[in-house]
């Protein structure tokens, strides 16, 4: 027996997404329209790049769709949950430095960008340019996130660090508080498995079995598929959850690139003359949502710890 | 999430296009089967008390799978998860009622072979299921106290045709057990899996809310925090268990629909209110329900190929030796165990006949056979002070125990003993090898 399929959560009342307002947020539209100055940037872009000089974590044309979210966005304040060796720190302060009003603050357990980058950054950029940016070396999980977003109204989140935590506190810490005020977040190292030709294949590898599974086994190979999300990393599972339960699209941005681009090769075109393909690509491997526009009640869950 | 497109849509995969129409229809089976299922009433619900845990499996639950056992007859159970019984029980009454049908003759008889490292079906269930039934009820039972992730699933199989596998065992581990070992060798014969422990929260009646509860976090999380009112949803499914994961990875790398046994039967009978209603009169509100909690899974009919994940642990390893233990010569003996628990029946030392690569992971394989018991075959660390590794084992039919072996230079000695009840047994060794 195969009848029509229900919506999830089909019986229990939710938010009433008729109410929705029309999605306000176009990263494809953001990344075309940013080619100049991405474009004009080309040169100190590529200096910072190699000042970081760690591109496994973001490929050049990853800071260039970055870089180009920053300035269609415009936030207030940049949050950013993960830092490393500092390659979004970089990119979100000289996306600022153009901006003019925009606040960074950056948490990480990390020290590299304090002890290794920043110095080298320093030779590439005048002093200013490092005002804006609050960078802290300290633990996600316990940062007070009521102080840090303060009366800021325009919120980029990047969520960029690891684990069931963290998205414990993502979604039931932050996000409460960011409903209400303009916001978009942004979650690294998520491939949409329906673009670039993925493989299905489990290559030999085992079942991805947990972030903490990998860590321990050095599986690093496993990869986990919900949906169209492809990652290594806990927190699809709790997004997938949230997206669930909120009847909330969790938007990809390889397939708004692909949306784009693939249906305006002449768009395609000039993006690749500005930018070449060193800065533009329609594979990103980050996903992106927001609450703004959306109508409520929303569930976020409890913060164990807090 | 955006839904424009299929997961993998830019991949070449299996040829959906090609798949028959689905074979088994489990509302169908229920209703189908209503008459017998109301014939048994009184023997279903004797076995229900007396498996005496209904926690674990409701009353239309049962009703659900024994509908869907005489429906489909399969020629082979392999069950993975136990417990206090419910499942056992009411496979082993739909084996003893398609029996009594001859339905099952032309397949042969149903085996039931029931894996899972807990005691209870010995210790309290089958007794009191003994005073209910024919002995002969329990032939078609082979219920072994074992690791499900030791168990020779290519040995159980043989040459069965038709299996059913009911998946209640949790954890990532044995997600792959079944992902990666079982399913491969079901692919070509006609099988159904059985997914426990999983609602459809689009019908079952399941809150949107995470309910005060923090995230939920894994299964082991879960269990170490206590944490049990978490539940993860994943597309439709609604759980508590890591399993989901893996199987909306299976689902989304092979474009093989999971089924939910909440719609089917929603769908069903509200397409046929006069079938429900005739369900309802004929077995009340005890025996029926359109909600089931779980789910079901099968590749039969559908085109390949098929990804399977790798098997990781033991069952990866590619080479063997045997081992010389001193007190078993030849890698075989007959052990008495005592009824004293946890008395230590032979202890050997040991050492492999070849030498495992260095840094090679490597486990001890000890096949054996037990008559009474439980007993234990563990492996101590080299003072003897402690076990390494212990494994439960009661099964007559011969069993594999795997015990992780961290350091081939400081090992310690084996043991056979008696388990946690003053049980003795006879515990026989055929063969005892080092793998890696």
């Amino acid at each position: 027996m195969r009848g029509t399929s229900r919506t999830l959560f089909a019986a229990t009342p939710g938010r009433d997404i008729a109410n929705d307002a029309p999605g306000r947020f176009d990263v494809a539209r953001w990344y075309y329209e940013a080619r100049g100055h991405v474009a004009a940037d080309a040169s100190v872009l590529r200096q910072l790049i190699t000042a970081v000089d760690w591109t496994n974590d973001l490929r050049p044309s990853q800071w260039a769709q970055w870089y180009s979210v920053v300035l269609g966005f415009r936030p207030d304040l940049i949050l950013e949950l993960g830092r490393g060796k500092g390659n979004s720190t970089a990119l979100f302060c000289h996306a600022a430095a153009t901006l003019g009003h925009t606040q960074i603050v950056s948490l990480c357990h990390s020290g590299d960008w304090t002890m290794q980058t920043a110095s080298r950054v320093a030779k590439v950029v005048r002093q200013q340019w490092f005002d804006r940016l609050d960078a802290r070396m300290t633990d996600i999980l316990t940062a007070d996130y009521a102080d840090i977003l303060g009366d800021h109204q325009r919120v980029l989140l990047l969520w960029n660090a690891h684990g069931f935590d963290i998205a414990e506190v993502v979604l039931g810490e932050i996000l409460p508080r960011l409903f209400g005020r303009e916001h978009f977040v942004i979650m690294h190292g998520i491939i949409d498995n329906r673009h670039g030709g993925v493989s299905r294949s489990y290559h030999g590898q085992p079942l991805w079995k947990g972030s903490e599974w990998q860590q321990r086994t050095g599986c690093s190979e496993a990869r986990v598929n919900i949906g169209w999300m492809q990652s290594i990393q806990d927190q699809i599972v709790a997004i997938a959850d949230f997206s669930a339960r909120n009847n909330l699209e969790i938007g990809s941005a390889d397939h708004e690139y692909h949306r784009l681009f693939d249906g305006d090769p002449g768009l395609a075109a000039e993006m690749r003359e500005s930018l070449g393909e060193e800065f533009f690509s329609t594979l990103a491997h980050w996903a992106f949502f927001s609450l703004t526009g959306k109508a409520g009640p929303f569930e976020f869950p409890a913060v164990g710890g807090r | 999430m955006t839904s424009v497109s299929k997961p993998f849509a830019s991949t070449p995969g299996r040829a959906v296009a090609l798949d028959q129409p689905p074979v088994f229809d489990v509302a169908r089976h229920y209703y189908e089967q209503r008459h017998r299922i109301h014939e048994d009433a009184t023997v279903l619900r004797a076995l229900i008390g007396a498996v005496g845990w209904p926690n674990d499996l409701t009353p239309a639950q049962w009703t659900q799978w024994y509908s869907l056992v005489l429906g489909f007859a399969p020629d082979l159970i392999i069950e993975l998860g136990r417990g206090y019984g419910n499942s056992t029980a009411l496979f082993a009454q739909a084996a003893w009622r398609l029996r009594r049908m001859k339905a099952a003759w032309r397949l042969g008889r149903m085996k039931i072979v029931s894996l899972c490292l807990t005691g209870e079906w010995a210790s309290i269930a089958a007794p009191r299921i003994a005073k209910l039934v024919d002995p002969a009820w329990f032939a078609s039972v082979d219920a072994r106290r074992t690791d499900i992730l030791s168990a020779d699933y290519g040995e159980i199989i043989a040459n069965h045709q038709r299996v059913l596998v009911l998946w209640d065992a949790h954890g990532f581990e044995i997600a792959e057990l079944v992902l990666g070992d079982i399913l491969p060798r079901l692919a070509d014969r006609q099988h159904l899996l059985l997914l426990h422990d999983i609602s459809d929260n689009r019908y079952a009646n399941v809150q949107r809310s995470y309910g005060g509860q923090p995230l939920w976090k894994g299964s082991r999380w879960q269990q170490q925090a206590g944490a049990w009112q978490s539940r993860v949803n994943i597309g439709w499914m609604n759980s508590i268990q890591d399993q989901v994961i893996a199987l909306a990875d299976f689902s989304a790398r092979n474009d093989v629909e999971i089924e939910s046994a909440d719609r089917e039967y929603t769908e069903f009978f509200a397409a046929h209110s006069e079938y429900a209603d005739e369900m309802r009169q004929l077995l009340g509100e005890e025996f029926f329900s359109s909600t089931g909690h779980w789910a079901f899974l099968s590749l039969s009919g559908k085109a390949g190929p098929f990804h399977f994940p790798a098997v990781s642990g033991w069952r990866a390893a590619t080479s063997r030796c045997r081992v010389l233990a001193d007190q078993w010569p030849g890698g075989a003996a007959k052990i008495v165990t005592g009824a004293v628990p946890w008395a230590y029946a032979s202890t050997s030392a040991w050492r492999p006949a070849a030498n495992p690569p260095a840094g090679a992971s490597s486990w001890i394989r000890c096949r054996v056979r037990v008559k009474g018991g439980p007993v234990g075959v563990s492996l101590l660390t080299p003072d003897g002070s402690s076990f390494v590794q212990s494994q439960v084992v009661s099964s007559t039919a011969p069993v594999d125990v795997l015990l992780a072996v961290p350091d081939l230079a400081r090992r310690g000695s084996l043991v056979i003993h008696t388990w946690d009840r003053p049980v003795a047994a006879r515990v026989h060794i055929d063969d005892l090898s080092l793998v890696w």
